[in-house]
């Protein structure tokens, strides 16, 4: 164990092929966050407000000394059908993505999906002409 | 024509799709022709483009304004260099929407061939059915059943009150 904690230390690379499984306090709600219950080893983000923090520059190499708040901006829907959460830092601007996890707060994922919609550059205007276009073809 | 070895991105998960190098191959090609064609040296103009090689979609003789940074037909656009500098040539693929404070779109892409995201502000000549399109695909496929779960009946619903709240 001890020999496996001084890997984790030196070795750069060491959470790309390791799952990062410490739990930890959400920095921006406070939330603790443990390993448990979320059905995957490399959830990088809290489940309660969804933020996650720049840690890496490329997933799992803890290469960033940015730290700053990453905030979701958006989901994406993989070919499977798996939902991501694309996180942007709120400091530097860098974009990264992260599966979401089984006790992710579904509230706040669906709202995060449904934003577009409750914006203005989505006319209601538009959507019903869309409507009507189609009930016409 | 030769390029450099490519790093690629992964995220956290190790199942990520790729497409195949036929197709990689395509657009590499395509790309390295339309690139010489332009002779863009100016760094500023490399993200613009006068025709979409995901769709065919080109600029049209009466386009007013600056040349666009994604295609408004399909939303795609190429990845020219990546972060670290790199020539990519991928297809770049709206991924999704951020909606920002301000109320200014921008639309997420993401590299089909190395994975890297970007994003790009969303005008007014955008297609807004295709906007619809990738902005509802999470909806139609959520990752829980949405009748089940009590906290989402409030959003969007008005049966909350006369339910009369558990
Ligand atoms: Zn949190
Ligand atoms: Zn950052
Ligand atoms: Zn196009
Ligand atoms: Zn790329």
């Amino acid at each position: 164990m001890n020999r496996e904690n001084k890997k984790r230390k030196y070795d750069r690379k060491y959470f790309r092929t390791h799952p990062c499984t410490d739990p930890f306090t959400c920095k921006v709600c406070g939330w603790p966050v443990v390993p448990a219950g979320a059905g995957t080893s490399h959830r990088n983000h809290c489940p309660n407000c969804l933020y996650s923090i720049h840690l890496d520059n490329e997933p799992g190499d803890r290469g960033s000394d940015c730290y700053g708040r990453m905030e979701p901006i958006g989901v994406w829907v993989r070919k499977n059908g798996e939902w991501v959460i694309i996180h942007r830092c709120i400091i530097c601007g860098k974009i990264s993505s992260n599966r979401v996890a089984a006790d992710d707060n579904p509230a706040r994922l669906m709202a995060l999906a449904m934003r577009p919609f409750g914006s203005a550059a989505i006319p209601r205007e538009d959507i019903r002409k869309i409507t009507d276009y189609f009930s016409t073809v | 024509m030769k390029y450099r070895k490519y790093k690629r991105y992964k995220d956290h998960n190790e199942d990520y799709e790729f497409e195949d190098n036929e197709y990689r191959n395509n657009t590499q090609e395509r790309y390295v022709k339309n690139r010489s064609k332009e002779n863009i040296s100016d760094s500023r103009k490399n993200c613009e483009m006068t025709e979409c090689l995901n769709c065919g979609w080109t600029l049209p003789s009466d386009w007013k304004g600056s040349l666009p940074e994604h295609c408004p037909n399909c939303l795609s656009g190429i990845h020219r260099e990546t972060e670290e500098g790199y020539e990519c040539g991928g297809i770049l693929e709206p991924v999704g929407f951020w909606v920002k404070d301000d109320d200014k779109w921008e639309i997420i892409q993401r590299c089909r061939f190395c994975g890297e995201m970007r994003t790009t502000p969303m005008n007014g000549k955008d297609n807004r059915i295709k906007v619809l399109s990738i902005a509802s695909r999470p909806l139609s496929m959520p990752p829980f059943p949405i009748e089940r779960i009590k906290e989402l009946r409030g959003i969007g619903g008005r049966d909350d009150e006369t339910e009369g709240g558990e």
